[in-house]
């Protein structure tokens, strides 16, 4: 199992998130690297923070942040990926995998067909902003800003894994909601659990077989290195 | 010596060049044959079998990088770029590749028995520096006296490439769910890698100081 972490991305600077909601800054996106590289973390997802309000300057700020970004540890890179011209906006920056939320919920099959097209089905995540309500899964959809239906098949079909973000328990120290995985119809080495991830949970997950955990607050807030977490 | 990388508009070609960078080896973007110049050509690779063909195709690179093999040019490709230098892909609905290596690059789980349709992650590393020498790849570049690497390397693929004939050249991938696979080939001025180098940390950068 991959220990890997997330580093929201908002206005040229990096974010911890609680709850969805509150916002802890972090510093210059590369300083939050540097960290996260020296931690001997497997991989880093950045996501920028967009919901239904994104605009075309800050868009290319947070690229050109991203394409001077020095790096040797895998990166994933997602938020705003909405339309054509924007994936033709990423295509030569130093990142291996595209992370896309808002597309896999409203099912917009064109623009997943044309990113795998250029990147290859190996580059696709999804993501799912999740959390349980009344022990039924509900799911946030950033660019309507409200919650939707999603259609598993079509998540299952087009991505190569899978990150459930627990929103609900993100920043919770071991919060991560199990009961969302037991609901979700997705196979389980195609999962990448993230929101309230610690240690316990951490090692719960490798149980369950998923492919990785992204333990972003752990990391961050208390200076760990990732060999605690790195079981099996 | 300034490496040349192949740039076909895709792929992660700065992470390439921060990791020669860092190494101190000079690199430079290559858009076109004409301005093609280098004892060294990369073949980086994120992307998908389709479109990379159609672009090296239609920049008049497919026949460059063959004739460049018989001229004794070292071609590295990784990933993508490992998987473009066999003779076909399945990738992409089926793609004729250059046919540099005697060898198919197949969907993993059409050929692994445990239903693995990808892989993405970590896997560990060893090599041996004499495996160059005893397959005829000459490096007059001496940036390291190391010898061994020990150490773990990154890859994420859906697609593998299989060698047609058994042989010392290629390394299979440490991990027995997809050990049919080749992690890392060498065949004369070829070198091709599953994995990718320049995301594998220290270890990626010792495997490129020793054989650039």
């Amino acid at each position: 199992m991959r220990i890997g972490a997330t580093l929201l991305l908002k206005n040229g600077f990096c974010y911890q998130s609680y709850g969805w909601k509150l916002l802890r800054p972090l510093g210059s996106l590369q300083n939050a690297v540097d960290h996260l590289e020296e931690y001997c973390i497997d991989e880093i997802a950045i996501i920028r923070l967009c919901r239904n309000n994104e605009n075309k300057s800050s868009l290319m700020a947070d690229l050109k942040l991203i394409k001077d970004l020095d790096c040797m540890t895998p990166i994933a890179f997602g938020g705003g990926l909405r339309d054509i011209q924007t994936i033709e906006l990423v295509k030569n920056l130093p990142i291996e995998r595209l992370i896309f939320s808002s597309s896999f919920i409203e099912k917009n099959q064109k623009l997943l067909d044309y990113a795998v097209n250029i990147f290859g089905n190996q580059a696709i995540i999804s993501l799912l902003p999740l959390y349980l309500d009344d022990l039924k899964i509900k799911c946030f959809c950033p660019s309507l800003s409200k919650d939707f239906e999603i259609d598993m098949e079509f998540i299952d079909s087009l991505s190569n894994e899978v990150i459930i973000y627990d929103i609900k328990n993100e920043g919770n120290f071991d919060g991560f909601e199990m009961k969302i995985l037991e609901q979700i119809k997705i196979p389980t080495s195609k999962i990448i659990a993230t929101g309230g991830i610690g240690d316990l949970k951490s090692r719960q997950l490798y149980e369950l077989g998923i492919a990785a955990t992204y333990i972003d607050n752990t990391t961050l807030h208390r200076e760990y290195s990732t060999s605690y977490f790195k079981v099996g | 010596m300034i490496i040349d990388i192949i740039d076909l508009g895709i792929g992660n070609i700065s992470s390439l060049q921060n990791s020669l960078h860092r190494l101190n080896i000079l690199s430079r973007r290559v858009d076109s044959t004409q301005a093609l110049n280098s004892d060294t050509i990369l073949l980086p690779g994120v992307g998908a079998m389709g479109v990379y063909m159609n672009r090296l195709e239609s920049k008049g690179f497919d026949s460059y990088i063959v004739e460049a093999v018989k001229s004794n040019v070292r071609v590295i490709g990784i990933c993508l770029g490992f998987q473009v230098l066999t003779k076909y892909s399945e990738e992409s609905g089926g793609v004729k590749c250059l046919g540099l290596i005697e060898g198919i690059t197949h969907k993993l789980s059409k050929v692994t028995k445990k239903n693995i349709s990808t892989h993405n992650g970590w896997e560990e590393f060893f090599f041996d520096r004499s495996l160059l020498q005893t397959c005829g790849y000459k490096n007059n570049y001496k940036r390291t006296r190391k010898n061994y690497i020990r150490g773990r390397v990154f890859y994420n693929h859906e697609y593998g490439v299989i060698p047609e004939m058994e042989s010392n050249q290629s390394i299979q991938i440490p991990n027995e769910k997809i050990n049919s696979f080749s992690s890392l080939y060498v065949n004369k001025n070829i070198i091709g890698m599953q994995f990718h180098p320049e995301k594998s940390q220290h270890t990626g950068l010792q495997l490129l100081s020793m054989i650039l």
